[in-house]
């Protein structure tokens, strides 16, 4: 044991150096630690962004991009399918509900969405919570919209305020914009940590009033444009819609019905599993989530080969020390443990550092990374892969101190004593 | 930043669907099972090149033997395909079809050829958070790899199974 306070003594005697040392491993400790933890925030955060929906359906083209436009408001979709063909397959016995999304305008960068009652009633995240309502409620009329909790903070927009959407998705000022029908805001979403807190939702026929007057793909001019209060929800058939959320009564029937869909007659269409879709997706990344990984072990060798440089060159003065040590009759073998220690201790407070680096950096920047880049970061507990991650580098740590003590132990006892040094 | 975040997704994406689509891939064959409370069903698609060696309707009664092994060995998916035993699950052949091509073909005739089964799982306990192991590298030895779809109430996956062997937790 004296061994052990002679090596945190030893340590405390080199303060500069060692905190050196500890502060590079804890850095790549750190790094490593997050990697992870980002690597599982992002996964967790983009399943737990759609619950209880069996199958995702779009016209036909690439699975992932219909998941990534439909739930997480990324890219766009490459064409709609009809109103009609919808109507058909919703009404399949098989099918507990559905929800209609029509996509492709925003309002200052954020998405509009184009949607039914169903939504508010039916849609899940988080395996089984709702969307509710932090003030008003949901948009009935043509011109009513409903906005999420991000959009309501950012733009700091209350309910009853009038917003104007634009055509098309841009983040800042678009060429076109609905000026001609400006929307009210009847309803406040609460706080999902989903991209729905950054979505505007509007009905299945604001979105057809707004183009209800253009042409090939332009705005009307004047005399031609339709004034809003002539547009009836009655006169307003819906045309087109950009995908739709599908939940079967009974898990046994998706395959069927995914089947029926991939081959249905109307028009090309394509039904997916958004968590099978995910994982694929997942399985896509994990190459890059590998060199990542490799890439932070290194940095942690980096580290490791930092300590050894360190206890390997001071061992020249401190032969000495060693010296003196052996004729006070300390053992060969208590040098040896004295510098395997010291390395020891060393590593297991880089790690105990690094741990706490990442902790205060998710404490600090989980609110950055939500706001602006939709990720939510859990704090919790490291994982048991982490932790045996974590003990293998503390043991790791152990191991490389044997390099410097083998060298100490072979310094011989008179070179360190004569006084030549 | 959000933008470079999209676009790493996209390319992926478009990497991955490389290989997603229902396509005809030798040695790829595609397992769905889909599980609510103590019931499911499978369904089973491969190249048949996979599964008995050759792409066309079995002429030779060479062929007809290897077809119909094939066939058999479908059949007893249970001894490739094990549920946690404890369960008491049952495997029903719903239907096999040892040779399918693809309609679509103009030419009246198809070079790629599909083996497509479907059965039915019935179990005395819930399957749910239980653990089906696969084989099938026993009795498919072509096969290199077996995608494998998890369709349940609250837990959707795509696995990868190397040889057709390995477990997955439903």
């Amino acid at each position: 044991m004296w061994i052990f306070s002679l090596a945190l003594k030893s340590i405390k005697n080199r303060k500069f150096i060692t905190s050196l040392t500890i502060l590079s491993i804890a850095l790549s400790v750190g790094l490593f630690l997050s990697v992870e933890q980002i690597r599982r925030g992002a996964r967790e955060s983009f399943s737990n962004t759609i619950s209880k929906t069996d199958l995702i359906v779009g016209t036909k083209g690439g699975s992932i991009q219909l998941l990534l436009y439909s739930v997480f408001h990324m890219g766009s979709a490459t064409n709609n399918l009809l109103y009609k063909s919808y109507e058909k397959i919703k009404a399949n016995p098989a099918i507990e509900w559905t929800i209609p999304y029509s996509l492709g305008d925003s309002h200052r960068g954020y998405r509009v969405v184009g949607t039914t009652e169903d939504f508010y009633k039916f849609y899940k995240f988080r395996q089984d919570k709702s969307v509710e309502f932090e003030s008003g409620n949901s948009p009935s009329g043509i011109f009513d919209v409903a906005i999420g909790a991000e959009v309501a903070k950012n733009l700091n927009y209350q309910v009853g305020r009038k917003i104007i959407l634009s055509h098309g998705i841009s983040e800042g000022a678009s060429i076109y914009d609905h000026g001609d029908k400006p929307f009210t805001i009847t309803g406040v979403l609460k706080r999902t940590g989903t991209p729905i807190d950054r979505a505007i939702y509007i009905t299945l026929e604001g979105m057809e009033a707004i183009h209800i007057d253009w042409q090939n793909g332009v705005p009307p001019s004047a005399d031609e444009m339709i004034h809003p209060d002539k547009i009836k929800k009655q006169n307003l058939p819906i045309g087109q819609i950009t995908a739709f959320l599908v939940r079967c009564k009974s898990r046994i029937e998706v395959l069927k019905l995914q089947r029926e869909i991939d081959a249905f007659k109307g028009e090309p269409l394509m039904a997916i599993i958004p968590g099978v879709t995910l994982s694929e997706l997942w399985r896509g990344i994990g190459y890059a989530e590998e060199a990542l990984k490799a890439v932070s072990l290194l940095v942690i060798a980096v580290g490791f080969l930092g300590m050894l440089v360190s206890l390997y060159t001071t061992l020249n003065e401190r032969r000495r020390e060693m010296a003196i040590l052996r004729a006070i009759g300390a053992r060969p073998v208590d040098i040896i443990a004295l510098l395997v220690f010291e390395s020891g201790i060393l590593s297991a407070l880089g790690v105990l550092l690094g741990v706490i680096f990442v902790y205060a950096g998710l404490f600090i920047f989980q609110p950055i990374l939500e706001n602006s880049f939709n990720l939510y970061l859990p704090i919790q507990m490291l994982s048991n892969v982490e932790l045996t991650y974590l003990l293998v580098i503390v043991g790791a740590g152990f191991l490389i101190g044997l390099i410097p003590a083998l060298k100490a132990y072979r310094n011989a006892l008179a070179d360190g004593l004569s006084t030549k040094i | 930043m959000r933008k470079i975040i999209f676009l790493a997704l996209f390319g992926f994406a478009s990497v991955v669907n490389a290989h997603e689509q229902k396509a005809h891939v030798h040695g790829v064959a595609e397992l769905s099972l889909a599980i609510e409370d103590k019931g499911g069903v499978i369904a089973f698609e491969a190249p048949s090149e996979s599964i008995y060696g050759f792409e066309h309707a079995a002429k030779t009664p060479a062929e007809k033997k290897a077809r119909d092994q094939a066939m058999d060995k479908l059949k007893n998916l249970g001894k490739i395909l094990a549920f946690d035993a404890t369960l008491g699950c049952k495997i029903q052949v719903d239907k096999i079809d040892a040779f399918v091509t693809d309609d679509d073909d103009d030419h009246g005739h198809s070079s790629h050829g599909d083996v497509h089964a479907s059965f039915k799982v019935n179990c005395s306990k819930p399957l749910k958070n239980s653990e089906v192991s696969f084989s099938f590298s026993n009795a498919f030895s072509r096969l290199n790899t077996l995608k494998v779809q998890i369709i349940g109430d609250d837990k959707q996956s795509s696995v990868e199974l190397k040889k057709g062997n390995g477990k997955i937790k439903l």
